[in-house]
């Protein structure tokens, strides 16, 4: 660790790995709740333990972020934080928040919430992914502010790079795009229309330039490769991302009410969306090949590897699957888009935050790599987690290929109720899987535990 | 190829082309001889611009491959 | 770790490979869009002609010389870059940039034209794909012009940028060109 106030990033690691046990635990009751449809009914209805799980997952990748951001902006710009002392209180006040927010959600019905906390006033409440109450919107938007005021002062007065400038950029669209939260206009076609501008034009946009920037850290620092190398590729990956996937967002503007011209838009644009993330696997491949030294933080370096190979598989292969328009029409809203937004988020985003805490983990308690010991049970956690959320994507497919044929695609369709009877063996396998996934994750948080004491007191760097 | 040269020859083949087709010949060859002239100019700008024939012949193929995809396949499908 | 040496190669790729990457990507861009405009003429023969007929086929014709100088005057002006005529190549890069800013001039006066009748991308579907093809490679004409215009100026203050990134620069930019030259015949002339 060079500089102090990097130490931060351990307290929105340490909140991003809670969060993400929790989420998991929420998809588990999830899947059983698919199969068993009273399962812990009325205590925490599907829709409630939903939501949990969503936001849950959004909550912890943006601390996620928020980490990375204090770990390497500091080290990239060569000076210390602006104030370490704002990202101690944002912290907390981004984590009580969320914390009242999912309590909210699970103690009190949503309609109840929505009374309590005034969403009548600005009503912003009830769409996927956004269901916060508007009052921890707000407190979001805050925290992000705070955030980067913080960052890109120290971004602004230190040493420029591409890396810190492209996660700049990244992060200030992430806030930006947020913004379209509170829009929520009657008119059920602006709504959805707006609502894309957040959802898609986060994953599909801007966080992939914070994919790449996190990406490109780890990679100059575990290979050694010459910075300009890296940073001509980080380049080249935001164009084409910037290119394929801003009309890329068409391809959830098929059958929305959306002028009908979007199916040639969106099908053009979106089908070229998966080359940025197949730039990513060849660049990440590449450096590793190309590299100059072996650091000793093998873990760090195989979750570099595989957010490059998942993110392209979850992301490029599985969205490719169902964005043309001919094909969407008869997928839209299936299991298949319940497989590939798995298989996307896990690959893409959960990946990366992981990679970041692999690498920057040790460093910030003083040691170069953990021992031995704890980086075999980290790939032993990399391993159960990876295959178990492919096994996840597989069946899910499995499902949603037999429901789209079963339900949409024959001469005589059946009902809804009657092919979900038909495909549960499949929701079974998913739970199976998950459990597995459940067991990756202990195995995750016990390698912690077996990284015993630091090696020397991380304040003496 | 000098390059003012190569200039010379796609702004005539340029030119023959929209003479071609604001001659008011109608029929059935048109199409692909206003193709086959889209792929010469092509293959001039991929050969000589972008300096491909010096190139590793993955990459050749690969432009090469797109230029003629592209071509057949807009001759092909147009009506 | 031993220092690996690479013979040099007989065959070489003019540019950098990342760029080269983002080229091909482009092309399929392009490529995917011309062919969903190809399969649209087919189905709406009519709609299609009839949109053409109001396009200028004139402009668009001087637009196609002006991208094409501009391409073989910058060839010309790696050409010297790479005999070390540092200025000289400078000001072949500024009068390519030059062509390429007419071109976008043009064709600024033809979108304004159309988009001061009230035509929009809903106005029909033919009009969504001249529309949207010719604004996106508009898009990248600019970008292309940009890039010109940063390393002629480096070059005229006898800074260049290193070889490889001159080449780069000049295969964009004729890759900007070597998609207009199958958008003009697609949209103006079939
Ligand atoms: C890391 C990047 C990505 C993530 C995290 C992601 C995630 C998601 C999620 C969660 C949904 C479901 C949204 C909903 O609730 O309706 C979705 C839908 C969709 N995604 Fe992605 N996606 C990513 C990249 C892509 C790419 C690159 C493509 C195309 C090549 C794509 C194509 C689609 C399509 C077509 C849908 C709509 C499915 C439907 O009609 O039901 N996605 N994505
Ligand atoms: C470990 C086991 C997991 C199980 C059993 C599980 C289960 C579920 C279930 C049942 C849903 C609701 C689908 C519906 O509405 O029909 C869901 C939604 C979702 N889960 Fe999971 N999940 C798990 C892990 C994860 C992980 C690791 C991630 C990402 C990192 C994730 C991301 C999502 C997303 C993005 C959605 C919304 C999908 C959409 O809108 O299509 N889940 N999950
Ligand atoms: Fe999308």
């Amino acid at each position: 660790m060079k500089y102090q106030s990097q130490k931060v990033a351990r307290l929105y690691f340490m909140a991003a790995i809670g969060l993400f046990t929790g989420q998991i635990l929420f998809g588990l009751i999830l899947g059983l709740q698919y199969v068993i449809g009273d399962f812990l009914f009325p205590a925490v209805p599907f829709n409630v333990a939903r939501m949990v799980h969503t936001n849950l997952l959004i909550v912890w990748l943006l601390f996620g972020f928020m980490g990375a951001a204090y770990y390497l902006v500091p080290e990239e710009a060569e000076r210390e934080l602006f104030s370490p002392k704002l990202a101690v209180a944002l912290f907390w006040i981004f984590l009580v928040a969320g914390a009242l927010t999912i309590l909210g959600y699970l103690l009190v019905p949503y309609s109840g919430l929505a009374r309590l906390t005034g969403n009548d006033l600005l009503p912003t409440m009830g769409r996927e992914f956004l269901e916060q109450p508007t009052i921890t919107k707000l407190g979001i938007v805050v925290v992000a502010l705070g955030f980067l005021y913080n960052i890109g002062m120290t971004i602004l007065s230190g040493r420029k790079t591409v890396i810190n400038m492209v996660l700049l950029t990244g992060l200030v669209g992430l806030a930006v795009l947020f913004l379209f939260a509170f829009y929520n206009p009657d008119n059920l076609v602006k709504d959805k229309y707006y609502w894309w501008w957040v959802v898609h034009l986060w994953v599909e946009g801007v966080w992939e330039l914070i994919l790449g920037s996190i990406l490109a850290f780890v990679l100059v620092k575990v290979t050694g490769v010459d910075r300009e190398v890296i940073e001509k590729w980080l380049y080249v990956i935001i164009a084409m991302t910037l290119i394929t996937g801003i009309i890329g967002t068409g391809h959830h503007y098929y059958w929305i009410g959306t002028p009908g011209y979007w199916q040639w838009l969106g099908s053009v644009f979106s089908a070229l969306e998966p080359i940025p993330f197949f730039m990513m696997t060849v660049f990440a491949f590449n450096m590793i090949n190309k590299r100059r030294l072996n650091h000793p933080n093998k873990a760090a370096v195989l979750w570099a590897e595989g957010t490059a190979v998942m993110a392209f598989l979850g992301a490029g292969v599985w969205g490719f699957m169902h964005t043309l328009a001919p094909v969407n029409y008869y997928t839209h809203g299936t299991q298949i888009t319940a497989a590939h937004g798995h298989m996307a988020f896990y690959g893409a985003y959960a990946m990366i935050v992981l990679t970041i805490i692999s690498y920057a983990w040790p460093i910030l308690r003083g040691e170069k790599a953990a021992n031995q010991r704890a980086q075999v049970l980290e790939m032993w956690s990399f391993w159960l987690m990876t295959v178990s959320m492919v096994f996840i994507t597989l069946f899910l497919t499995g499902a949603g290929v037999l429901q789209t044929w079963l339900q949409r695609y024959t001469d005589d369709p059946l009902p809804f109720m009657v092919v979900q009877e038909k495909i549960a063996p499949f929701y079974w396998m998913r739970e199976a899987a998950g459990v597995v996934f459940l067991i990756g994750l202990l195995v995750y948080l016990y390698a912690f535990v077996a990284r015993g004491k630091p090696a020397e007191d991380a304040t003496a760097a | 190829m000098n390059p003012l040269l190569a200039l010379g020859l796609l702004a005539a083949l340029t030119l023959l082309n929209v003479a071609l087709n604001h001659s008011g010949v109608q029929g059935a060859w048109l199409i692909p001889i206003t193709l086959a002239l889209v792929w010469a100019k092509g293959l001039v700008i991929v050969e000589h611009f972008m300096q491909l024939r010096v190139a590793p012949p993955l990459w050749r193929g690969l432009v090469h491959g797109w230029l003629l995809l592209v071509c057949t396949g807009i001759a092909v499908v147009a009506p | 770790m031993h220092a690996i040496t690479h013979p040099l190669p007989a065959r070489q790729l003019k540019g950098d490979l990342a760029v080269w990457i983002l080229i091909l990507s482009e092309l399929l861009v392009f490529g995917l869009f011309f062919l969903g405009y190809a399969v649209a003429a087919r189905r709406h023969p009519a709609l299609f002609e009839a949109g053409q007929a109001t396009l200028d086929t004139g402009a668009a014709t001087l637009n196609t010389l002006a991208l094409l100088a501009a391409s073989a005057v910058v060839v010309m002006a790696i050409e010297r870059l790479e005999r070390q005529r540092t200025r000289e190549a400078g000001r072949l890069l500024a009068l390519a940039a030059l062509l390429g800013s007419l071109f976008l001039v043009n064709k600024a006066l033809e979108l304004h034209h159309h988009l001061a009748l009230g035509i929009t991308l809903s106005t029909s579907l033919f009009h969504m794909f001249y529309l949207g093809l010719v604004s996106f490679h508009f898009m990248h004409v600019l970008a292309g012009v940009i890039v010109l215009s940063w390393v002629a100026r480096r070059c005229l203050r006898d800074t260049p940028p290193e070889l490889n990134t001159v080449w780069s620069a000049g295969a964009y930019w004729h890759m900007v060109d070597l998609v207009w030259v199958v958008l003009f015949p697609l949209v103006y002339l079939l």
